[in-house]
């Protein structure tokens, strides 16, 4: 029923997204367009095609991610603060994208400071964000404990922060300002051709993150009981941190670090539909997920139309009150205890 | 004589369990060769750090044996994976758990984990097993509340429940009853030595209380000295092992009825003269102060109390100093005697 409800909520809000922007084209036209018929300013096709809708595949895509790999997070620590960043994985892209940006700049005077979206940043960003994580990962292989593995992990991503300020504190002005760009997150850099591979990606990620929904139920009675469930603790857990690292990281890669969406839209779900069931949580988790990155993004671009702020303060803006009010209506947020 | 009456359905052998690190392992018990037959209802006792916990733990292939073997149904433990081992072992730990949102029902349901798909639905077997599992657990009527709402003993009967949804031919229960008030801990032994009595299932629970174990288990596995003992509770009584165990320390068990008590310093003498359940409670009363209470039937020249119908009377040399309506009177006012 809520599912439901939430579906055709995201259907909605994602054809206002498609016609909203600094150029009015009418819903008419825009329903035309995507039916495959030709319009009479030929602009309109470009900004639909290559601008709104990229945009809110990547919208979409981002907010499906980041709920997904927070869920995850929270339920394998039984942490209510974690989220698809607490392993260290915007640290370790933030380092990526720092050398590329500003190490090469400290370097040479005469370099460009490169534009996010690029498809160098993409990379760095990438190996960042991997290279932290298979860290993490190799960790986990010997820690057993999951909060233990949750502490290194928080331990890994603040080094690597410190790499990244220390990298700042050298570099020109110009790059420092398209990195500090860079961290704010942008949902509006993702081209057709580099969509089609971060949906495939995302989609790997999804699936290993629905095939391991199950055992994650069995995970709520706590590690001992879920190995004698027969729950494959190890499998399990490298799927957790595999899906977390491919769905985060890409994101991550492509937008920047977008915040807040992970941590707060997995407890918007979980007290929206009171439930344990992680198949349940996952679904409501793609729906809330999305529907609150384009909604996001819709506010982003409200203002005057002629400038997007940066998507990081916009979901924290409108995230925090929600997540406050479904706290004092709750009475507090009771996961763990 | 024919000791295996039943089947084996778990059995060790030369079983070593205990601690590994990396550079030595710590062994807690040794050369564990020992059987569990369908039906067992078996209490495994021993102190705080005996290895009840961590034995449990090997039996059921959730910890690493640190030598030997243990066959299930006549299989090695070690080969059989563990989605395999959860149909027949399940488990309730110690564990509290802590979830939100968890429906009782939800949490018996789990029990089916090992049955069910990937994506964990339920078939029309997997329902009617957790409704038995509800019924003979006694939570029919709790089955929508929420986990966190439920009392302690329900928990644990709701974690129970769990393990009988799972259909499992054995049951390990680590300490089902440590955190239960007493009447609910006679009620989750009763219903689970009725289990083991009517679906014939092999079940070993791990227990500090001695007395609930001696008077409500099948068989004892006691603990001591890094030994484990085997016996029905009352061969532990008569052949003297269980005094012998309990010797060097302070409780004492007392040899007809098996209960435990804790030897006091007497400082004073007292005769008791009476009869009836009164009479019981009134020398129970007398030695929980310290004193030891001789029963006479002499009531010339007494000193001590004298129990009638509703009433005690505190004698001095046969005259009658004090008369008291309730025992607790009577224990404010028998200093009187002792000053003598």
């Amino acid at each position: 029923m809520l599912l439901a409800g939430l579906s055709v909520l995201l259907l909605l809000v994602a054809a206002w997204s498609l016609t909203t922007g600094s150029v009015d084209i009418p819903v008419s036209d825009i329903l035309g367009m995507l039916s495959g018929s030709d319009t009479q300013v030929a602009s309109w096709q470009t900004i639909l095609f290559e601008f709104r809708l990229p945009k809110l595949l990547t919208a979409i895509i981002a907010g499906m991610a980041l709920s997904v790999s927070g869920l995850q997070m929270q339920s394998l620590f039984r942490n209510p603060l974690a989220g698809p960043y607490v392993l260290g994985i915007s640290s370790g892209a933030s380092l990526g994208v720092a050398i590329l940006m500003l190490g090469f700049s400290f370097l040479s005077d005469s370099m460009v400071p490169l534009t996010p979206g690029s498809s160098s940043i993409i990379f760095a960003a990438w190996l960042g964000s991997g290279l932290v994580l298979l860290l993490v990962f190799l960790t986990s292989l010997r820690v057993k404990n999951n909060i233990t593995l949750l502490i290194l992990g928080v331990l890994i991503g603040s080094a690597v922060s410190s790499l990244v300020t220390i990298l700042q504190y050298f570099s020109h002005e110009s790059s420092l300002k398209s990195f500090v760009i860079w961290t704010m997150g942008s949902l509006g850099n993702v081209s057709r051709e580099q969509l089609s591979w971060l949906i495939p990606v995302t989609g790997v990620g999804l699936v290993l993150a629905f095939l391991n929904l199950k055992a994650m139920d069995a995970w709520n009675l706590g590690e001992s009981h879920a190995k004698s469930l027969g729950v494959n603790l190890k499998r399990s857990r490298i799927m957790i941190l595999l899906s977390t690292s491919i769905l985060a990281g890409s994101v991550t890669a492509f937008c920047g670090p977008i915040g807040f969406i992970g941590i707060a839209v997995p407890h918007i779900t979980r007290i929206s539909f009171q439930t344990a069931s992680h198949r349940v949580l996952f679904a409501g988790n793609l729906l809330i997920g999305s529907l609150l990155m384009i909604i996001s993004d819709l506010l982003a671009q409200a203002p005057g139309g002629d400038i997007i702020l940066p998507i990081n303060s916009i979901t924290a803006l409108i995230g925090i009150p929600v997540v406050i009010y479904l706290i004092f209506v709750n009475q507090g947020i009771k996961v763990w205890k | 004589m024919e000791v295996n009456r039943t089947k084996i359905v778990l059995e060790t052998r030369n079983l070593s369990i205990g601690y590994k690190t990396r550079k030595l392992s710590l062994p807690i018990l040794q050369d564990l060769s020992l059987e569990l037959h369908a039906g067992d209802f078996i209490a495994l006792a021993g102190k705080n750090g005996s290895g009840k916990s961590t034995f449990i733990r090997t039996l059921g292939g959730l910890q690493e044996a640190l030598g030997g073997q243990v066959f299930l149904h006549g299989k090695d433990l070690h080969t059989i994976p563990s989605s395999e081992i959860a149909k027949e072992i399940a488990y309730v730990s110690t564990d509290w758990i802590q979830v939100n949102n968890l429906k009782l029902v939800d949490l018996v349901s789990l029990g089916r984990f090992p049955y069910t798909g990937i994506l964990g639905r339920l078939s029309k077997d997997d329902r009617r097993y957790c409704e038995e599992a509800l019924e003979i657990t006694g939570l029919n009527s709790l089955r929508t509340k929420l986990f966190d709402e439920l009392s302690d003993g329900e928990k644990q009967r709701g974690m129970i429940a769990r393990a009988l949804a799972q259909q499992t031919s054995i049951i390990l229960l680590d300490e089902p009853i440590a955190f239960l008030d007493i009447s609910h801990k006679f009620e989750i032994v009763r219903m689970l030595s009725e289990l083991s009595r009517l679906h014939d299932k092999c079940i070993l629970f791990s227990i500090h209380d001695l007395s609930i174990a001696m008077r409500e288990a099948g068989k004892l596995w006691l603990i001591h000295d890094q030994q484990l003992h085997d016996g029905a509770p009352e061969d532990f009584m008569l052949n003297g092992r269980l005094q012998e165990i309990m010797s060097g320390q302070a409780l004492n068990i007392q040899e007809d009825t098996g209960e435990f008590y804790l030897p006091r310093k007497r400082n004073g003498q007292v005769f008791i003269l009476g009869n009836g359940l009164a009479y019981q409670w009134t020398i129970k009363a007398l030695e929980r102060m310290n004193l030891e209470v001789e029963p006479t039937n002499n009531p010339e020249n007494l000193t001590g109390v004298k129990v009638n119908e509703g009433f005690w009377e505190i004698y001095q040399q046969g005259k009658m100093i004090q008369r008291c309506n309730t025992i607790l009177e009577l224990t404010l006012y028998v200093h009187l005697l002792k000053k003598e």
